[in-house]
Formats: structure tokens, sequence, C-alpha cells
């Protein structure tokens, strides 16, 4: 190699057609020559993304358009004289007022979302996707009601009564951590700390650590569990002795699915558990151990037994 | 005013040239193409909502600078995965199975060792090779020297040289 006579970047060089190929060739030798050659050819090949600019542009358009417009209406409102400020201001009071002393308080979770807040008492609740969760603020240092539709997990601040009410029945703790899951016809109750009473058909039930409370269809089941809070709550979804629909519940309210499950059981007691963050390897996790075909085709699964 | 970055036809003049070229650069870059793609309309809205403070001759390398920024506190990073043709360019004849193979194999590292390249040499390396930007073009855009951007060009493709090794 000719080292003395080179010049510096003399790849950069040949590339910019600063060198000709005969100096690289000097440089570098036959071999060398050939790959870099071959290398700056095939370079060729590649591509940039496609970009279409003139829809693009069309995009950027109504964004602006967007942002002209919420500019537009700060300035009406200006022209608004200002007793007027007051009168609404009153209103709004009167409003806040009111729903302070006499609304309930509502939170509620979108399709795979989760969310985890503390009440009034520092009570902890962690909701689950696709539930929700009302209470009443002006009441609460008295009487602690939660109406819950969905899933929650809850450490509840010792004090007074705490009591979750369900459609189907109501969960009564002084100071505990617990489960609630609840829908249609289904109420399941686990109990991680403290004593947790499930009350339901007039009918009393108290669950201590670790015993799972299920009420699916007009059936009722225990068992126990070994953990120390629900796994949901880090994202992997377990049942045990769970009727299928509340699964395919559970899979709709994560990913935003609907599943056509016409031609199956639906209260099929199973086994099953699923990741919550990858749709389609929770479908194979849960329909393949159990032999289903499934087929899905725009948000929307087709379940069919094989 | 007659140049002002206000003017509908300006503006929009400013859009069709330098779009594609903020994206690429952007992508080049940082690698995610979707999140490209907004800050590249992000910065244009910007840009449209300063537009009596840039004048025209600044307009590029505010477009430029509010885009990087804005990329820089995304901290979003992926892998720059090019597409290449899959027809071979090359005068050879041969097109066998086993060939065409070999052929895709080697090209699919090629687009490897690209995505592997340090961030500062492959946006250079990609703009240059890619985009056809010359050195001092790149130089400019990235307020570097003629000599670092030939530097990061000399270093990038001998390392794709010695990654790829025989062939």
């Amino acid at each position: 190699m000719n080292t003395k006579f080179m010049d510096n970047n003399y790849l950069a060089k040949w590339l910019n057609a600063e060198i000709t190929d005969e100096v690289l060739k000097s440089y570098v030798g036959e071999a060398d020559f050939k790959i870099y050659y071959k290398i700056k050819k095939d370079l060729e090949r590649f591509e940039s993304p496609k970009f279409d600019t003139e829809a693009q542009f069309k995009r950027l358009k109504s964004k602006i358009q967007l942002a002209n417009a919420h500019k537009q209406t700060a300035r009406v409102l200006k022209l608004i004289p200002t007793w007027a400020y007051s009168a609404a201001a009153s209103v709004a009071l009167l409003l806040a007022a009111y729903l302070f002393f006499f609304a309930d308080t509502t939170l509620s979770t979108n399709f795979g979302e989760q969310t985890a807040f503390n009440l009034l008492d520092g009570s902890y609740v962690k909701l689950n996707s696709k539930s929700t969760l009302s209470y009443n603020k002006r009441n609460w240092t008295n009487d602690r009601v939660i109406n819950l539709n969905g899933e929650a997990y809850f450490e509840v601040e010792h004090g007074k009564t705490f009591t979750v009410t369900t459609k189907i029945g109501n969960v009564r703790v002084l100071g505990t951590h617990f489960n609630v899951k609840t829908g249609a016809n289904y109420l399941n109750v686990t109990c991680f700390e403290g004593k947790v009473e499930v009350l339901i058909n007039n009918k009393k039930i108290i669950l201590t650590p670790g015993q799972t409370y299920q009420f699916a269809e007009n059936t009722e089941f225990n068992w126990t569990v070994e953990l120390a809070n629900p796994t949901w709550i880090n994202g992997l979804n377990t049942y045990q002795n769970t009727p299928l629909f509340v699964i395919l519940n559970d899979l709709e309210s994560q990913f935003k699915i609907k599943i056509d499950a016409s031609k199956i059981d639906k209260n099929a007691l199973l086994n099953a558990s699923f990741e919550n963050n990858d749709l389609n390897m929770a479908l194979k996790t849960i329909f393949v151990p159990l032999n289903f075909d499934y087929q899905l085709k725009n948000n929307k699964v087709i379940l069919a037994k094989k | 005013m007659t140049n002002s970055v206000c003017k509908p036809q300006v503006y929009e003049s400013l859009y069709n040239k330098h779009a594609k070229d903020l994206r690429n650069y952007l992508y080049y870059k940082f690698g995610n193409l979707e999140s490209a793609e907004d800050i590249v309309q992000e910065s244009f809205i910007k840009l449209w909502q300063k537009c009596a403070d840039v004048v025209l001759e600044k307009a590029k390398s505010f477009l430029y600078t509010v885009a990087t920024n804005m990329f820089l506190n995304e901290k979003s990073h992926d892998k720059v995965v090019l597409k290449f043709q899959q027809i071979p360019q090359n005068d050879t004849n041969i097109e066998s199975p086993e060939f065409l193979m070999l052929e895709k194999e080697y090209m699919v590292k090629l687009q490897k060792t690209l995505a592997q390249l340090p961030d500062g040499q492959r946006e250079v390396f990609l703009l240059n090779r890619i985009d056809k930007k010359t050195y001092a073009e790149i130089a400019e855009l990235l307020n570097i020297s003629v000599k670092a951007v030939e530097k990061r060009m000399h270093n990038a493709l001998k390392q794709l040289r010695e990654k790829i090794g025989a062939i």
C-alpha cells in the first residue's frame, strides 16, 4: 500500500469523484477496490421511504386551520362585556358546589387503559381497562361507598366500613387489600389481606387472605390463590375456573376488539392467562391450548372449535 | 415584504422544497419514520406561527433546528432500515437461484451495517449517498466543517467494508 502519498479521507474523495478509481486501486489494492466498488454500486439500490408531499401538505394545512380556528374563538370571547364574566363565574361556582355536594365523582378507563389513584381517605385503587367507578365525595367520611362496574384492586385504609357495590352483590371491608371483578351476571372477589365480606342474595361469605369467591351464571365457586396482589396490575391477566365469556370480555376491553364466539359454549370454565400488551400473543396463548381456531381481521376475532 | 414566509405561496414553496429532505434527515438521524413525519408537520406549524419573525433566508435553518430539538426531546430512537430494490443493478448476467440468494443475503447485511453505523456517520453518509447532498451542503446543514463531513464519509465506507468482509 502506498500510504505515503495517500490523501486524507481518500474514500470520501473517491465517493465524491475527486480521485479516480485508479488512484484508489493504488491505495488499497485490486481486491479491496473491487469490494469498495461493489458497495458503492449497491448503495444506489437503497432508497428513502416514500414521501407524498401533496398529501402531507394537505394534512399540514388542515392542522393550521384548526389552530387558527381556536385562536379566533379566543378573540371573540374578548368582545363579551366584563360583567358577563362575573355572572359566568357565579354560575360556575354554583355548579361546582352542586357537583361537590350532590353529584357523584366518576372515574372510568377506556379500552386497554389502566389507571391508579387515591381516594379521599388515602385508600388506593387501581382500575383495569373498560371499568367505571363512582362515589360521593360529600358523604365520604361517614359512608365509604363505591359503585363498580368492571375490575378494580383496592388497598383500603382503616376507618369506617368501606363498601363496593356491584350489580350482583356487595363487598364490605374495614381495611384490607382485595380485588373485585364484576360484569353482567358475574362477580369475582379475591382477598389479599385482612378480611372481606361478600354480601350476595341475602347471604354473607367471609374471605380470608388467598381466598377467592366467584359467582357466575348463578353458580358459586370458592378457591384459594397464593399471590400478594392480583397479577393484572402488573400486566398479566390470569384466570382460574373462569367462564369463557369473562375472558373474552376482558380481551375485548383490553385490545378494543370484537369477538364472535357464537359457535362456542361461552360458559365453559377455564384456566388461562394472557399478557395485556400484545394482542396476537394473547390470542395465541389463550386459544391454541384450548384447541380453538381463531381468525383476526379488522379488529374482529371469529372463534370456532377445531 | 414580497417574500414574507407568511405569504401562502411562499410558505407552500418552502414546504415543497424542504419537507421531504427534512423528513429524510430526521429519519437518517433518529430512525423513527412516523415520528420524523409528525415532527416535520410540527416544525412547519411552528414556522407558520412565527412566519412574521423568520426571514425567508433563515426559514430552512429554523426548520432544521426546531425539528432536531423536538426530536431530541422525544428521545425515541430506532434503527434505520432502508428498503432496497430487489433486482441487482450490476451488469452480470448470472442469475442462478444460489446467486440471487447470496445477493439478497449480502444486501440485507449491507442494510444492517448501515443501521449500525454511528449516528453521526450514518446521517452524513445517507444524506450524501441517498439524498445526493454535496459535502458542502451537509456541512452547512449540520453546522460542521467540510473536513468533518469527509472524515465521516471515509470512516462510514471503511466500516461498511470491514463489516461486509469478503464477498
